[in-house]
């Protein structure tokens, strides 16, 4: 189990809506796909206990400590017209699925600007982004985006006025904060709709850790020692559900997502809260 | 002592302009002709005039900001690090332009320049000049130099003043803007520092209400002046780690007043050596132009100030800076973001102070040189 990057995929076609890279994994209604069974689930399950016990570093794979990139498992993509190269997750990807072109997108925690990026590129959003870390925010001058800010999230969005833009993302970032819930207020002030990507900690892998061996879970989602995390308010698919609830947000769409370590993905039809090692959720005000 | 990296030999030019009776009226009202700015530029200027680069100086520089003026200066220019061949304002893509500001004592027009009304000195007779009479005089040079839309405007510190007066002043016609460690208005602190340094100057019996060219000059008011403002542009930590309780040139205290701490020599030093280059009227005019910039008292509100504005921006602070700290430059990306301007906001982690821009620095001239780089290449 490695992070080892791929090739860079050509988005040639990604105008091209039929054939598109990042259209969402269809419902699999007809049971999982082949390869993807519950035995194979299990055979995968307990080699990663095998591998956390033999001492693997995740950290030495390319997950490195850094906002930007708390979740491993990116795909070097190489967008059209710039070539310049972007590194997205599976959330990353399905985010861009559901983006309307045009738009106006805050990225909150966006890193060194991968989806502001590829959503630029190819959705012609007009993106802007706020991150903490200073080395992200020179990795994005880099790259040429013109709109990122230095801030702190757990300070609010005091400068944006109410609904000024369309989309509020968020990916791998509200577990980071310490005050989640005045953040997606926060975010379903300031935008039309509300993007939340995290990863689930109610994931079976992360269950049976805890359960077989008594010890925090490391996953290929959750890849940091405890000592280590960044992770202060990890969340489960349901507890995400209520919290919304309390915030007073809709939830519109829900996309759980599993990840498998070759970095596909595919969408889970049910028992998301078990099975899903990551979830999309598009929140609207109620 | 010529290396890659120089612009090489350079030379101060000079740019007349408003001989009576087209005197320049001032943003206090009264009038000021003929003016001169002294200027230099580095790199050329190319075929659609597009690539050309003002660079505004702070409190006490001057024009030459890169560079040697002889084979034998052993001083380069101000901000030679970021300035040259390679470097983040690269001579060999773009034009630079730098001037100095009126009211200053290096070849512009300032107090201690001769009134054609009077043939001597004006001394406090010349007017008070503000942030935007600098920026109206550049634009000046500008437009003599047949450049219609610069690709930027970059300073630090008042420089950084001068950066967002352009924006505001003349949207058309600035690109790229990048305010390094400023604000869009001096605190009652910076203020109280800028007066401290003023009543030092006045209070020297040399000073004689400015009347004092030809005679011995406010020396020491100025180079008090020169020690507090030195003060404000450090840290704690960088004097900590420059001079900590080191004694200068003796191993026990003396137990008098004469220079005990390496921190007290650095000082008078500096103060010292500031008189020999730089006029007491002219530290006088200059920190009274930051004091009355205030740019949400001239336009209602900050964001008010940059509704029109077209540029794009690079807004840098330090974090160590306590004399234009860090809130400072936010408060200006809050306003760019009101009026949705593409602003690019960093804090950069560094013991330095104030005077950090001025410093050599990997993250600096690396956000500045993609910056510029995609800036120039994004038509906007």
């Amino acid at each position: 189990m490695t992070c080892a990057i791929q090739k860079p995929v050509i988005l040639s076609e990604a105008k091209n809506p039929g054939s598109s890279f990042f259209s969402l994994p269809r419902d699999q209604k007809r049971g999982p796909v082949a390869g993807h069974t519950c035995a194979s689930e299990l055979q995968r399950f307990f080699a990663s206990l095998r591998m956390t016990a033999s001492g693997l570093d995740m950290t030495a794979n390319g997950f490195e400590m850094t906002l930007g990139n708390r979740c491993g498992l990116t795909e070097e993509i190489r967008l059209p017209e710039t070539g310049s190269i972007v590194r997205l997750t599976p959330e990353h990807k399905v985010i861009l699925s559901l983006v309307e072109p045009g738009s106006r997108v805050l990225d909150l925690g966006c890193g060194e600007g991968d989806l502001l990026l590829a959503l630029k590129v190819l959705k012609g959003v007009r993106a802007e982004g706020i991150e903490l870390a200073n080395a992200c925010i020179q990795a994005c001058v880099a790259r040429g985006l013109f709109s990122v800010h230095h801030g702190d999230l757990d300070e609010g969005l005091a400068d944006y006025p109410d609904q000024s833009v369309d989309y509020v993302i968020s990916t791998n970032t509200i577990q980071v904060l310490h005050k989640p819930m005045v953040l997606i207020r926060e975010m379903a002030r300031v935008g039309k709709r509300c993007i939340v990507s995290f990863p689930n900690f109610a994931h079976w892998r992360v269950r049976m850790q805890l359960l077989l061996r008594g010890r925090m879970p490391k996953t290929l989602k959750l890849p940091y020692e405890w000592y280590e995390t960044l992770n202060i308010h990890l969340t489960t698919v349901r507890d995400f559900r209520d919290f919304c609830k309390k915030a007073g947000l809709k939830v519109s769409r829900e996309i759980p997502l599993r990840t498998s370590a070759s970095g596909k993905y595919t969408q889970v039809p049910f028992l998301s809260n078990l099975r899903a090692d990551s979830a999309v959720f598009v929140l609207e005000a109620a | 002592m010529l290396d890659e990296g120089s612009v090489g030999i350079v030379e101060t030019k000079h740019l007349t302009f408003a001989a009576p009776p087209h005197e320049m009226t001032l943003e206090c009202g009264r009038t000021l002709g003929p003016i001169t700015l002294a200027y230099e530029t580095y790199g050329e200027l190319n075929q659609a005039r597009d690539n050309a680069i003002l660079v505004v100086h702070a409190l006490s520089g001057d024009a030459h900001a890169a560079g040697y003026h002889h084979a034998r200066d052993k001083q380069a220019g101000w901000w030679d690090i970021m300035i040259g061949p390679g470097k983040g304002f690269d001579t060999r893509k773009y034009f630079i332009i730098c001037s100095n500001i009126i009211g200053g004592c290096k070849g512009s027009t300032g107090p201690s320049s001769i009134d054609p009304c009077t043939g001597r000195p004006y001394g406090l007779s010349f007017p008070m000049v503000t942030v935007r009479d600098w920026v109206d005089t550049q634009k000046v040079l500008i437009d003599h130099l047949g450049i219609k839309r610069l690709l930027g405007v970059v300073g630090g510190s008042t420089g950084g003043m001068q950066v967002l007066q352009w924006v505001v002043s003349y949207p058309e016609m600035v690109r790229l803007a990048i305010p390094i460690a400023t604000t869009s208005k001096l605190s009652a602190q910076a203020i109280a520092f800028n007066e401290v340094g003023r009543q030092a100057i006045q209070s020297d019996p040399n000073w004689q209400e400015g009347d004092y060219y030809g005679k011995a000059v406010p020396g020491h008011g100025l180079s008090i002046a020169r020690m507090i403002g030195h003060i404000t542009y450090l840290s704690d930590r960088s004097m900590h780690q420059k001079f900590g309780r080191r004694l200068q040139d003796k191993s026990a205290y003396g137990y008098d007043f004469r220079t005990d701490f390496e921190v007290e020599s650095y000082l008078r030093y500096k103060g010292n050596h500031f008189v020999n280059r730089f006029d007491a009227n002219s530290y006088l005019y200059i920190t009274k132009a930051m004091d009355y910039f205030d740019l949400t008292q001239a336009y209602g509100s900050l964001e008010k100030a940059f509704a029109g504005c077209k540029s794009r921006f690079l807004v840098v602070s330090f974090s160590s800076d306590w004399l234009f700290p860090t809130y400072q430059s936010k408060e200006i990306v809050s306003a760019l973001r009101r009026v949705h301007a593409d602003a690019i906001f960093t804090e950069i982690q560094t013991d330095y102070g104030h005077d950090a821009f001025l410093l050599e620095s990997q993250q600096l001239s690396s956000l500045i040189t993609n910056f510029l780089g995609h800036g120039w290449q994004q038509k906007s």
